[in-house]
């Protein structure tokens, strides 16, 4: 089956509610890394859905876990971490309880994933599409001249010009956006339902950026893919996602649909992401922040997370670890004041 | 109008094989193609462009990091392309530069104190208590306090080390300071933080600032003008508000289209190409 002789695109998902069309769920997923101070959490209870035909976008600061959720997806954990609680479900399988071995048949082909520098997750001393059909003779036991053939096809999927000569090139000969193409092609190879995209296009210049997104965009919505897209760009965001999950030091503080999130956030952190956000204004007036930095695992407080950088924080309420709570439908909020305080988003 | 701070004529750098007796004309790229440019005191120009423009050789070339091969650079009333070598180590005092990356730009190995002091011993006579006094009033300026001083760099967050960076840009007193991508490697939380303490050091100071990004938001937050560079060419130059909204040139219209935006929008994909390419089906 190649990639286009997928099943039409379903109806979209309601991925909230998720129910059976999740591609992606993870429930109280949690992960500790071995450290100097013993093992310790980084990510702490994620409940994640991700249902089939919706991009849902994860974002934070450097430091909030959204990368080693996605690698706890994938299995791809290193031998320092390991889940210590929850499950991640994809696509029906159980991918926290499965062996390396397992999980070989796993990637690739349930879920694949793309990186930020695509120049250093290819080999250079392969030619791009050898890389590319190795998966298909891997998972499907394809000779080498069948994979090659349907791998052009797949460079013609992602809109790499003169496919059946550029397969024979070596990744030096690639532009970065180029590379990235080769990366999705690889991605997709064996059809997968649940892409995970970690910060796609960060390296790349902005007009390929958008290139690269509208590629993604337009191949999720020919396959019905359901993608993850991890980014600190929260421009890119609101371009592409239907939902966002916005992490801290480990935890979901907010999720929601992303107009909602945008427009009338409900956690100080998603509202001072957003006002530290560039955006084309006049210069002068000083941009937002957020004073200090993502506290390091070891000293994650016990009370919650966010509030030593909070410009909201009361004593009473916010000196206690406050849990996500649902604030409207689909809507969840990790603040205790959330409905108390008025919160600053964007302006249409 | 006063004197500019930087004017830059003709600026061009190429690079390959020198012509020879046998080939005169070797094949040669040309990365910086007779840029020309001015830079008002207290004034920020944006340089922006693709990656491979050759906006940071522009960078590094009105500081003289690199040779040019023709042109001239007119820093604070002083040709810096026609001063013998000697000489340019009295200038680098007044023109300094912050990189991309931080964690590359300072030396691992040194206190905070000791990196943003080091330039006072190579252009000044203060004593090393005198350095040190110096060194943290800097550090202070720039939002740190007295015990990042004793710190490595690696016990420091990225935006932290950018202000460090900044503090030892900023010792010697410069009157023009290159910023090559000064807060690319940093979070959109704490890039903010860096862009403000930039602003306000430029009003209270008077510094110039050539101002290297490929953000475009960026750039309009903090130039004056805008020029826009492609394949080593100065393809248009201007007051940045009339850029941002009336861009001349195809290609700045390009890279302004491409600015994500900011409002989530209709966003669900609903068609396909005209036709699939290549495909049984």
């Amino acid at each position: 089956m190649s990639a286009l002789e997928t099943v039409p695109p379903p109806a979209a998902a309601d991925g909230a509610d998720g129910a059976d069309d999740a591609v992606l769920r993870t429930t109280d997923l949690t992960v500790e890394v071995s450290t100097e101070h013993g093992w310790v959490t980084i990510v702490d209870g994620v409940d994640l859905t991700v249902g089939r035909n919706e991009i849902v976008g994860l974002v934070g600061e450097s430091g909030s876990g959204k990368t080693v959720t996605s690698l706890s997806v994938m299995g791809l954990l290193p031998k320092n971490a390991r889940i210590s609680r929850g499950t991640v479900d994809v696509m029906g399988s159980r991918i926290s309880a499965l062996k390396e071995r397992q999980l070989a048949d796993v990637r690739g082909v349930k879920a694949a994933m793309i990186f930020q520098e695509p120049r250093r997750c290819l080999n250079p001393a392969f030619t791009v599409g050898d890389q590319v059909a190795e998966s298909l003779r891997r998972h499907r036991g394809w000779s080498r001249k069948r994979a090659m053939q349907h791998t052009v096809e797949l460079f013609e999927l992602v809109e790499i010009p003169d496919a059946a000569r550029r397969v024979r090139q070596y990744p030096h000969e690639f532009s970065g956006g180029m590379c990235q193409r080769v990366m999705l092609a690889m991605a997709l190879a064996c059809d997968p339902m649940l892409l995970i995209a970690d910060e796609p296009t960060t390296a790349l210049d902005v007009t390929v950026q958008r290139q690269v997104l509208e590629l993604i965009r337009r191949l999720q919505g020919e396959l019905g893919l359901g993608v993850l897209l991890i980014t600190h760009d929260l421009g890119v965001v609101a371009e592409m996602c239907d939902r966002v999950a916005v992490m801290y030091a480990g935890q979901v503080v907010e999720q929601g649909a992303a107009d909602a999130l945008f427009h009338d956030p409900s956690h100080p952190y998603t509202s001072a992401l957003l006002q530290s956000m560039l955006e084309p204004t006049r210069r002068g007036e000083p941009l937002g922040f957020i004073p200090g930095v993502v506290p390091p695992p070891h000293e994650f407080p016990p009370t919650c997370r966010f509030q030593a950088r909070c410009a909201h924080a009361v004593d009473e309420q916010c000196r206690r670890p406050v849990a996500l709570r649902e604030l409207s439908a689909h809507h969840l909020s990790r603040c205790e004041r959330a409905g108390e305080i008025d919160l600053p988003g964007v302006t249409p | 109008m006063s004197e500019p701070t930087l004017s830059v004529r003709g600026l061009t750098k190429t690079y390959g094989a020198r012509p020879t007796l046998l080939r005169r004309d070797p094949h040669r790229l040309t990365a910086v193609d007779e840029v020309g440019f001015e830079i008002a005191p207290g004034q920020t120009l944006g340089l922006v462009g693709e990656s491979g423009a050759g906006k940071s050789t522009v960078g590094r070339l009105v500081l003289r990091l690199i040779e040019p091969d023709a042109g001239t650079i007119d820093l604070l009333g002083t040709d810096l392309a026609a001063l013998p070598r000697g000489d340019l180590r009295r200038m680098r005092a007044r023109a300094t530069m912050i990189f991309q990356d931080p964690y590359t730009s300072l030396n691992p190995r040194m206190l905070i104190k000791d990196a943003v002091a080091e330039p006072l011993i190579m252009h000044t006579d203060d004593s090393r208590r005198v350095r040190h006094a110096k060194a943290l009033d800097m550090v202070r300026r720039v939002g740190l306090t007295a015990a990042h001083m004793e710190r490595y760099p690696y016990e420091m967050s990225g935006g932290q080390l950018q202000r460090v960076a900044i503090a030892r840009a900023l010792i010697t007193d410069p009157a023009f300071i290159v910023c090559d991508e000064p807060v690319a490697a940093l979070d959109v939380s704490t890039q903010a933080q860096v862009i403000n303490l930039l602003n306000d050091l430029q009003q209270e100071r008077g510094i110039s600032y050539l101002f290297i990004s490929h953000d475009l938001r960026l750039v309009r937050l903090i130039a004056d003008e805008v020029a826009v560079m492609r394949r080593g060419r100065l393809l248009e130059k201007g007051p940045a508000v009339r850029l941002f909204d009336a861009p001349e040139h195809a290609y700045t219209r390009e890279l302004l289209a491409a600015i994500p935006g900011r409002t989530p929008r209709a966003r669900r994909f609903t068609g396909g190409r005209s036709e699939p390419v290549g495909h049984e089906r």
